[in-house]
């Protein structure tokens, strides 16, 4: 659902590395690595937002259209709900 | 019970039993706690530490009325893990106000590098373990004392001037332990950079150190077990961010010329990190 609101799993902390931002989960020392437009909604996340306001702000940072940019945020909010980075609330 | 004494901010105090405890699970020599650790080592004492900084110990049958190394090492490093400090298998020195790190795998040459740098000038923190203090607010990773005695073959010991200088026990290869007398004072100090001792381009890009900072973890099978290790990947992942990770080779002890030309790369290296 488009109007969800989405938000960070706090158990996560991340670093820049390099051209990746990596991220660990504090109780379970798992890590993940986060491209650039993954980091972008990540760093998006800070506030909690719906998929909307996330496609929003990427279409004025990347040069995409929105068809395409609404089908790599859903699927990229699935693989957060996926890896427990994010969660609608 | 004998009286208790103080260590690293822990009371430790001599027991003649050892009470029974909720074992999380079970590693080497020990058992690992909700709140803490239990480790044995040989026959000379049981130690057995809890996170409210006590640490009681238990003599056995080889107990020779002092304190074995592995005390200074082992049970130090993971107590002190326990109380959220991260413990390095590294050797320190201190450089114009700022920390140094030497990490390798045994024989890499830690001990003898960072004699080799105490001559040159450096002060001496700590041999082959290193506690680090995690950021705090806009403090970085700061360095505090390991072990505080360095172990050394006895041409290498000659080299510094040592107010203790004796046989280390359950060591065959005949090397010695030494209190450097160049000291930095017992204080936490910022960490500028972290040295891998062992073949390889001499640059280390973050995305290595982030792979090889794990392995140079002070007992890493002990700590991937204990309370907390989410939380130590993360500094891992944030050392690997922030600090410089060079690398300089690891050298036969004997081979004196290598051991000068890497430690003049040492320094140089140090002095560039200092600016």
């Amino acid at each position: 659902m488009i109007s969800q609101v989405w938000q960070r799993n706090e158990n996560w902390v991340g670093s820049q590395i390099e051209d990746n931002f990596v991220m660990v989960n504090i109780d379970t020392g798992k890590y993940v690595s986060l491209n650039s437009s993954a980091g972008a909604v990540w760093q998006a996340l800070e506030q909690p937002r719906t998929q909307a306001e996330l496609e929003s702000g990427l279409l004025t940072d990347y040069v995409v259209d929105a068809a395409t940019c609404a089908h790599s945020i859903s699927g990229l909010l699935e693989q957060m709900r996926e890896l427990q980075l994010a969660a609608p609330n | 019970m004998n009286g208790a004494v103080t260590h690293r901010g822990f009371e430790v105090r001599r027991v003649s039993q050892l009470p029974q405890r909720g074992i999380i699970t079970r590693r080497g020599r020990g058992e690992i706690y909700d709140d803490g650790f239990r480790f044995s080592w040989t026959n000379v004492a049981t130690f057995d530490v809890q996170a409210a900084r006590q640490i009681s110990y238990l003599p056995r049958g080889g107990w020779r009325g002092t304190m074995p190394d592995t005390f200074f090492s082992t049970v130090t490093a993971l107590a002190m893990a326990g109380i959220g400090m991260l413990p390095l298998h590294a050797s320190a020195i201190e450089l114009d106000g700022r920390a140094f790190l030497f990490a390798g795998k045994a024989g890499a040459g830690k001990s003898t590098l960072t004699a080799e740098l105490l001559a040159k000038g450096a002060r001496f923190i700590g041999d082959d373990l290193s506690v680090l203090a995690p950021p705090d607010g806009k403090m970085g990773f700061r360095v505090t004392r390991g072990r505080p005695l360095i172990r050394l073959h006895p041409a290498t010991a000659a080299l510094i001037d040592a107010a203790l200088c004796e046989h280390a026990p359950e060591d065959a290869r005949g090397k010695l332990l030494a209190q450097p007398r160049i000291r930095a004072a017992d204080a936490a100090y910022p960490l500028a950079g972290i040295f891998l001792l062992g073949p390889g381009p001499a640059e280390v890009p973050p995305s290595e150190a982030l792979r090889l900072l794990p392995s140079h973890l002070f007992r890493p099978r002990w700590l991937g077990a204990m309370p907390g290790h989410g939380q130590r990947r993360a500094w891992l992942l944030d050392l690997a961010g922030r600090v410089t990770v060079r690398r300089l080779a690891a050298v036969d002890g004997f081979d004196s010329v290598a051991r000068r030309l890497r430690t003049d790369a040492a320094m140089a290296a140090m002095a560039d990190i200092n600016g």
